[in-house]
């Protein structure tokens, strides 16, 4: 009797905390995603295309709601909505294939656009790591049939084995690999169903680059994905237009990201500036991250307080929307007050412990830059510095930054336990790894117990 | 009497750049991004040597830190600018230098094998260490290709330093094809490199750059007078009993393993090659007994006040390649209108 009790009472117990840490109970799966759907006829602006949005296309036609408010309802974007757009919202509702869809994304000069994609997206072509990777998250690596660049072997193993190597490089796509492109294009039975980028990589779409694309009436879709909360939305829509598994995959992966972001808001965010942990950002082990860059608004969104905004000396020197190199490993040397030194770095997975101790002490704090180890360039901040992996997903970044930023009340296994719930979620960069294979968040101990 | 007084003036003129040196050696441990007064870092310099007690931050900028680079300034400067004036003394060219013979061309290749491919030319080694001896070796290269190309046909030095200019310009398109389909992390330490920064220079560095500079410049300064002779042409010097050719062969190898031991660890710091011997010419005249420590201490003197500008410009410095380039050529343009004679010869 008592056993079955102890029994009872553990299944309870253990309901009410999954219930609890997946964040929605009974409701809609969905409820907490403040990513919104880049596509048109998503009359609600949330996280997917459903009933809630005809029964609002509905209103409007019906003369009780506003298109003013509602704009997205606007289905074929051709300024009105009428019948057209119901029939094909119903469409998009269905799922049905072949059915052409409105995705909002940016254009070359950085302003809003709307480009004609086919659905479900196939045979898509990616360019600059920070747009690659999404689509991997949102398993879409079995659709791409081309990319420019893949520089991580296991993080990137998902693309498609018989996509194409066009032969770029992470800085620029050459008139050759552009050929190969194009090549590419002109070879499949259907064309290159999308062409897929991240906005820090559009000086690669020339002019005339553009003009190709237009005329093999390949859409080309451009998303800010730098940034964690960008990210988000990125992997959501891009897996919409994958569809099936894809998309409630998609699903899952914003509803546990956005967990994230409101466990951080719910702690930090009633805090004044001045009560928030201040840091410093810096990318490629010696660059400071300036103000404006997107290593910094991902560790603001963790609810950080640039160092910049309390000392107005950093604050000026490293003003702007890029990074600057240390010149000198004196660079820090009049900043030893700032609480945290967050050093983002791109490090593949998948790792033995001999080759994570390796990287740790060899890639890491040991790393030659200039003659100096790059720990030399942090001295006085050692204990305070962290190296985070900035190709995990954007809210296992947030997660780890929490921790660095806010140890007490985000502590390491917490940011773990983050970690773990997106490798069980299955989305593909993840799939076969441990907490322990994945160099996520690298602090100072974790060098001296390297070094031991 | 007036021959006497001139060779004063020249005295006067190596002990004087000399001074200002040592004396900017003492003043650039002071400049940089973190803050301490000019007594304090003295203080910390001479406490380290005494074993005294120091802050344990001073200690680690002004000894770890500045006191190394300094002492590379004052190398780098000395040996380039000596280089500059074998190179110039050997062809009969006031263009020559470690750049137009390719010497920097060669070790700019070396270095971007190493930070763009990875290469090593000994595969043991890897990081900053592979980066040195790759430029190191590469840079002797356009060297041994010049010698060797004069020695199986006869060449005059206007030939020579054609030759070098080829190899120059062959080194930069291999370079440049490299730093094309480079990653911007390493595409940034490439250009970081090319454009030369004392900042490389630790305490590691010093034993090899110190025994070389010294070596080098004592033995050059001992052939001075071999060196003159070149003045007088390849004939001229074959009436004094000399061969040109095994003059040039000579002093050339030992400039450039000099400047290659210098670049390598420094990147290539342009400028004070080409017009450190300039200057110092117009000042103590073409012997080479006077024309070599006169360079050598302008050199040194310019090097490191040039760095220690470097040190306090940008966000948190700049590379004193720059600073050389940015000072030195308005500077010397400057000199070369004040001047009524020919500087050269």
């Amino acid at each position: 009797m008592i056993v079955a009790a102890a029994v009872v009472v553990i299944v309870v117990i253990a309901a009410a905390a999954a219930a609890i840490t997946r964040g929605g109970g009974d409701g809609d799966p969905g409820e907490s995603i403040a990513s919104q759907l880049q596509i048109m006829g998503n009359a609600n602006d949330d996280y997917t295309i459903d009933d809630k949005d005809m029964e609002i296309v509905d209103d409007i036609i019906a003369g009780t709601k506003s298109f003013t408010d509602y704009p997205l309802a606007d289905a074929n974007n051709d300024g009105k909505v009428d019948a057209s757009d119901k029939q094909l919202l119903q469409d998009i509702i269905d799922r049905k294939s072949g059915t052409v869809l409105r995705v909002m994304c940016l254009d070359t000069s950085g302003n809003n656009t709307v480009v004609d994609v086919e659905y479900p997206l196939r045979n898509v072509v990616t360019y600059a790591t920070n747009m690659q990777l999404p689509v991997l998250y949102a398993n879409g690596g079995q659709y791409i049939v081309g990319y420019f660049t893949s520089s991580y072997e296991v993080a990137e193993g998902s693309i498609n084995p018989a996509a194409k190597d066009l032969e770029g490089s992470s800085r620029e796509i050459s008139d050759a690999s552009w050929t190969l492109f194009t090549q590419l294009d002109a070879g499949l039975d259907t064309g290159v169903g999308a062409f897929l980028t991240d906005y820090s990589a559009v000086a690669q779409i020339t002019a005339s680059r553009q003009a190709d694309l237009d005329a093999a009436g390949i859409p080309l879709i451009i998303y800010p994905s730098a940034n964690a909360a960008d990210e988000i939305t990125t992997v959501l829509t891009l897996g919409f237009l994958f569809g099936g598994d894809c998309e409630s995959l998609a699903v899952e992966y914003a509803q546990a990201s956005w967990d994230v972001v409101n466990a951080i808001d719910s702690v930090v965010g009633d805090l004044s500036d001045s009560e928030k942990t201040t840091y410093i950002s810096c990318t490629m082990w010696i660059y400071i991250c300036e103000g404006d860059s997107t290593y910094n608004t991902t560790a603001t969104d963790a609810g950080g307080n640039w160092y910049g905004n309390v000392n107005s000396g950093f604050g000026s020197t490293y003003s702007g929307d890029g990074s600057t190199k240390m010149q000198s490993v004196e660079a820090l040397s009049n900043y030893q007050d700032v609480d945290v030194v967050i050093n983002n770095r791109s490090m593949d997975w998948g790792l033995t412990a001999d080759e994570m101790r390796d990287l740790i002490i060899d890639d890491c704090w040991e790393k030659d830059r200039d003659g100096y180890a790059v720990k030399d360039y942090f001295a006085g901040l050692e204990e305070n510095m962290y190296f985070v992996n900035n190709i995990l997903p954007g809210a296992v970044k947030l997660a780890y930054m929490a921790h660095i930023l806010y140890g007490d009340d985000f502590s390491m296994e917490w940011a773990d336990g983050i970690l773990q719930q997106f490798i069980d979620m299955g989305t593909a960069p993840l799939e076969g790894q441990t907490v322990d294979s994945i160099p996520a968040c690298i602090d100072h101990s974790d060098y001296l117990d390297a070094k031991a | 009497m007036e021959y006497r007084a001139t060779n004063r003036r020249k005295v006067a003129f190596v002990i004087l750049f000399a001074a200002i040196a040592a004396g900017a050696f003492f003043l650039t441990l002071s400049f940089g991004v973190y803050d301490i007064s000019f007594s304090d870092s003295i203080g910390a310099f001479f406490g380290h040597l005494a074993g005294g007690y120091v802050d344990p931050t001073d200690d680690h900028y002004i000894w770890d830190v500045r006191t190394p680079r300094a002492i590379g300034a004052i190398l780098v400067g000395a040996g380039l600018s000596v280089a500059g004036v074998v190179m110039q003394n050997d062809f009969k060219n006031p263009l020559a230098d470690p750049y137009t013979l390719g010497i920097s061309s060669g070790a700019f290749l070396g270095a971007t094998l190493s930070l763009v491919l990875g290469i090593s030319l000994i595969p043991a080694l890897s990081g900053n260490t592979a980066t040195v001896v790759n430029a190191m070796v590469f840079s002797l290269f356009p060297t041994a290709i010049i010698i060797l190309v004069a020695r199986f046909r006869r060449m005059t030095p206007v030939a020579m330093i054609l030759t070098g200019i080829a190899v120059m310009y062959l080194f930069s398109s291999i370079t440049q094809i490299i730093l094309v389909s480079a990653t911007a992390e390493s595409l940034s330490d490439a250009y970081q490199w090319r454009v030369g920064s004392l900042n490389r220079v630790t305490w590691d560095s010093l034993p090899v750059m110190l025994a070389v500079d010294v070596v080098m410049i004592l033995l050059l300064w001992l052939l001075s007078g071999k060196l003159n002779v070149m003045y007088a042409g390849d004939r001229g010097a074959q009436t004094l009993g000399e061969t040109a050719q095994r003059i040039r062969v000579v002093t050339l190898v030992m400039a450039s393993l000099m400047t290659a031991c210098m670049v390598c660890y420094t990147g290539t710091i342009g400028f004070i090659g080409l017009v450190g011997p300039h200057v110092a010419r117009i000042f103590v005249g073409s012997n080479n007994r006077y024309l070599i420590p006169a360079s050598a201490a302008f050199g040194a003197a310019f090097v490191i006040l040039a760095d220690t500008v470097a040190k306090v410009s940008g966000a948190n410095g700049l590379p004193v390649g720059v600073i050389c380039s940015m000072i030195g050529g308005p500077l010397f343009i400057w000199i070369l209108i004040r001047q009524r004679k020919s500087a050269w010869l």
